[in-house]
């Protein structure tokens, strides 16, 4: 029997709960149970006002603009009193007077996805001809007309956020790839930019030679088999598979902007050569399945929604479909947080799925499970990380586990298994040898630090070992790109040059800014330069701008070199910048993250 | 509108042609009886009928003609005479130098091996070029809508004329939808391997959106664009075909027939031209889509009666100086074309 069962008047949890117990419950709660819970009595209403309650509004902030279920940040060390995030740090030092709802309203209506770099594939999320704002001074050019990339931060062009659209579509998350970005969204939904992002080359999926069910071919073969056959003499029928020369035509009603458009049932002129009537459309079936597949933000063709695959049901049709109790619909899939590697990235839910995107066949996410692991109750899934070529995730009570290949989904398959491996020794949860941080490099090889904060660890084939290098203090947080590792310490932040996957202990540099009170907190890379986030929130870049891509951020080549003199021209089209430089912000901005890939950098910023 | 003489008399290169799509009737039936193929029983029986039949109305009755069309083809000798009939026919029309695609995965799915469609059409070439002077070139064609591996395998099975020559471009061709360009990036790569020299092109941008065209040629590293026609709908995507001189292999009568647009004249040829991205002409699947390469000329001629012989000339030229043929033989073929347009010039003033 329950209290409330005993004394309807008197609230079940007011005698029971200190403030801090419901304080340390709050990280468990979802934004909703919180607002039902306090509703349930006074007490919990004035605890948890989310008018007044400065608790609720920071665990607020915490759960919805964290990043705590990827590397991107470390786990909490055993001997912090108060973990922060990065946003949270920079908010804190940024704003130090106002309040976490003050905060929290800053982060989600005043912060804008920024890009700029090479162009190529729209990867940017924009195109010189889409409805971004680029000033012609921020357009690298070569040649007379050739735009080889934008040169600083240009706000991409993003769904307007209004009271309707802000609980989905303020930006929570966003990483870089080799050839794209991904951004997660406030209601859990995934874009990436560009045309692609894998650039055409295979990721972590089905192991090579192997191809997924694609009901895409399925269909060719279907629209091929109703074909006529044709009987050889003395052989049976022949197949005429493969006989679509040239392309498919359009249907008849299909309008083509600006080039053509034909209104239905006109039909067209007649030449002098018969050029016939219009045609039927016996490709139907891919219109529909690219309407429930494909999904562009309005007015910007270069941001593409990525389903995941269990939630289209021309993947899911099986033979036996009405007994199918495991379908998804895109609306039940929420997912929490996402990574990226060169040409795949990975998402987890909020039911504890990993899904990945990992083909050049397919846009949409594979859910993947893992033989003998319960993720989804007894072995969570705390953290998750991609490498090169490969992922890694840290499972409760299980330790860092890494994959670089999964099985081939047949027509009918739900998920796919995961080909896995568990990182020997990284299981321990409560002693010194508790994993906090941990960064992938290629080929399955696993940088990782661990509690007592004193050593770098690397697994690779199988073996971990102890890495020595020349650092000073208890390292916190650990990040890797293909080019660089970075080690952050509670003394420093050191950056060391990565070749092949081999740290080059003798390229240490300490990265150390001209604000003495001011350091980073976080770093990304792509293949060759970097962008560093202070705890003041100001965004640093260097290493190379390849091909005059603008991928530092920093202005156009003659203003890198000629005027702010901080940079040299290699190669013709090269420009190199040693020193960390400060990107031009705008009074009283502020960036909450950064992203990198290839040739290609982003950040968010608050305009405050 | 210039002179039909004067169209025909232009040294013209064709760039985007399926051998496949140039069998007419007579040679349809002429392999079908000699490879003792049994046409389906609606199948016309005449060429005249067939040559009705080819007027077809919907893409179903071009699909069942072309299907047929494809497997009646299963001899080298099927396939040199398939080759020197275009030859023959379009040298008639000024052409002094063709690239040709040809689809291996249409005829090695029915059991048609490589060797012997590769070596029907090469030797096709050779004669013509004897014959009738007109130099050539072979592009192998992946079909897109194809698994990438069995495009792969193609690639490796392709190995030695990739190496000697033989094959001397990659192309993409079948259904552009849903099949973009990023799927077949290590085929592009395993072809560049075998050959740092191979061409390489594909077909982009005529039903798939200008960013196919983009990725083409970010992805694929593509020395051409074939059709290209939705790059007009990219204003910053002309100016870098213009800047780095992409050539695209335009079809007219084709983009008709295949309602791309309503009429020649919608084609985005004109901005095209102002924009300064360069141009060919050519006639696709001749046979199937109302015409070979002079009618595409010619059809042009009349929709684009604004064009002189100066802007004839610099889209001839273009053709020229975007074909996989040396520099010697280009100069001749340019030097050519201002000496007929001198005479075309001279003669009307």
């Amino acid at each position: 029997m329950t209290d409330k069962e005993s004394n309807p008047t008197k609230p079940v949890l007011e005698t029971n709960w200190s403030p801090d117990i419901v304080q340390a419950t709050l990280p468990f709660l979802s934004p909703d149970d919180i607002r039902n819970l306090s509703l349930t009595n006074k007490y919990f209403h004035k605890l948890l006002n989310y008018g007044s309650s400065e608790t609720l509004w920071h665990e607020l902030f915490h759960k919805v603009y964290s990043t705590l279920n990827t590397n991107e940040e470390p786990f909490q060390i055993n001997e912090q009193s108060e973990f922060k995030t990065c946003a949270e740090n920079i908010l804190v030092k940024r704003f130090p007077n106002a309040s976490w709802q003050d905060r929290y309203t800053m982060r989600t209506k005043n912060t804008r996805f920024y890009s700029w770099g090479c162009l190529r594939n729209g990867r940017l999320g924009y195109t010189l001809s889409s409805s971004a704002e680029i000033p012609e001074s921020s357009i690298n050019t070569i040649g007379i007309q050739g735009k080889a990339g934008i040169n600083s931060p240009i706000s991409v062009p993003w769904i307007e956020l209004n009271d309707d659209t802000i609980d989905d579509f303020a930006v929570v998350q966003i990483s870089g790839g080799g050839f794209s970005f991904q951004i997660l969204t406030k209601s859990g939904e995934i874009y990436s930019t560009g045309t692609t992002f894998t650039g055409g080359h295979k990721g972590p999926g089905a192991a090579e030679g192997e191809s997924d069910y694609n009901p895409y071919r399925e269909l060719i073969e279907e629209i091929e088999d109703s074909l006529p056959r044709v009987r050889l003499g003395g052989r049976s029928h022949i197949n005429t598979t493969g006989t679509l020369s040239g392309r498919t035509m359009l249907p008849h009603n299909r309008v083509i902007n600006p080039i053509a458009s034909i209104p239905p049932g006109v039909p067209p002129n007649n030449s002098d050569f018969n050029l016939g009537h219009p045609h039927t459309d016996i490709y139907a079936g891919f219109a529909e399945m690219e309407r429930a597949s494909s999904q562009t933000l309005p007015e910007n063709q270069s941001i593409r929604r990525m389903f995941p695959r269990n939630s289209l049901k021309f993947y899911n049709k099986t033979s036996n479909d009405d007994g199918d109790t495991e379908k998804h619909t895109v609306e039940d899939i929420k997912f929490s947080s996402i990574c990226s590697g060169r040409s795949h990235f990975l998402a987890l839910d909020d039911n504890n799925d990993i899904y990945s995107w990992d083909s050049t066949d397919s846009d949409h996410g594979v859910l993947l499970r893992f033989k003998d692991l319960d993720t989804t109750n007894t072995q969570p899934i705390l953290k998750i990380g991609c490498g090169w070529n490969f992922n890694c995730a840290y499972v409760y009570h299980v330790g860092l586990i890494v994959w670089n290949s999964r099985s081939v989904l047949k027509k009918g398959d739900k998920f796919s298994y995961a080909n896995y491996k568990i990182i020997p020794g990284t299981s321990g949860s409560e002693t010194d040898s508790k994993v906090v941080d941990f960064a992938c490099i290629h080929d399955e090889k696993v940088l990782f630090i661990t509690n007592n904060g004193n050593k770098l660890n690397i697994y690779e084939k199988g073996v971990v070992n102890t890495l020595s290098l020349d650092i000073t203090g208890k390292i916190l947080k650990i990040t890797v790109s293909y080019s660089s590792l970075v080690i952050f310490t509670d003394n420093d932040c050191y950056f060391f040059k990565l070749h092949d996957g081999n740290i080059d202990v003798d390229s240490r540099i300490i990265l150390k800014l001209d604000d003495p009170d001011d350091h980073f907190i976080s770093l990304a890379s792509g293949d060759y330069h970097h962008i560093g986030l202070t705890q003041s929130g100001n965004i640093y870049t260097w290493g190379l701008e390849s091909q005059w891509s603008g991928c530092l951020g920093l202005g156009s080549p003659d203003h890198i070199v000629d005027e702010l003199h901080v940079g040299n021209v290699e190669n013709h089209r090269d420009i190199r910048v040693l020193k960390p430089t400060k990107l031009e912000l705008g009074e009283g901005s502020a960036g909450m993250a950064v992203a990198a890939g290839g040739w290609q950098t982003s950040a968010l910023i608050l305009k405050n | 509108m210039v002179p039909l003489e004067f169209l025909k008399e232009l040294p013209k290169c064709e760039h985007h042609l399926h051998i496949e799509g140039t069998l007419e009737p007579e040679l349809l039936f002429k392999f079908a009886n000699r490879n003792k193929i049994t046409l389906p029983n609606d199948f016309p029986t005449t060429v005249k009928d067939l040559k009705d039949k080819y007027n077809f109305n919907n893409l179903q009755e071009f699909l069942d003609l072309y299907y047929v069309g494809a497997n009646v083809l299963i001899t080298e000798q099927d396939f040199y005479e398939l080759t020197m009939a275009y030859f023959k026919r379009v040298s008639k029309q000024g052409l002094v130098h063709a690239e040709i695609f040809y689809d291996p995965q249409t005829h090695t799915s029915r059991d048609i091996s490589l060797d012997i469609v590769t070596r029907g059409i090469e030797r096709a070439c050779k004669d013509a070029q004897k014959q009738f002077g007109v130099t050539y070139k072979i592009i192998m064609c992946l079909l897109r809508h194809t698994d990438p591996k069995d495009c792969s395998s193609l690639i490796d099975d392709a190995a030695k004329y990739i190496k000697d020559g033989t094959i001397s471009g990659i192309g993409l061709d079948s259904s552009e939808k849903n099949f973009p360009p990023a799927l077949f990036v290590e085929c592009y790569e395993k072809a560049i391997k075998l050959n740092p020299d191979i061409k390489l092109t594909a077909h982009a941008g005529e039903e798939g959106p200008a960013s196919y065209v983009s990725d083409a040629l970010d992805l694929l590293k593509v020395h051409r664009i074939d059709h290209g026609v939705r790059s007009a709908d990219d204003d910053a995507l002309l100016e870098r075909l213009a800047e780095e001189k992409i050539m695209l292999s335009i079809c007219p009568l084709s983009n008709v027939k295949l309602q791309v647009v309503e009429k020649v004249s919608q084609l985005p040829l004109q901005k095209f031209l102002d924009y300064g991205v360069p141009f060919s002409i050519n006639s696709d699947d001749p046979a199937y889509f109302g015409g070979y390469l002079l009618d595409n000329y010619i059809q042009l001629s009349k929709e684009y009666p604004q064009w002189g012989f100066f802007t004839w000339g610099q889209i001839v030229k273009n053709g020229i100086t975007h074909s996989w043929i040396d520099e010697k033989r280009k100069e001749e073929l340019i030097n050519e074309v201002d000496g007929i347009i001198t005479k075309y010039v001279n003669r009307s003033g």
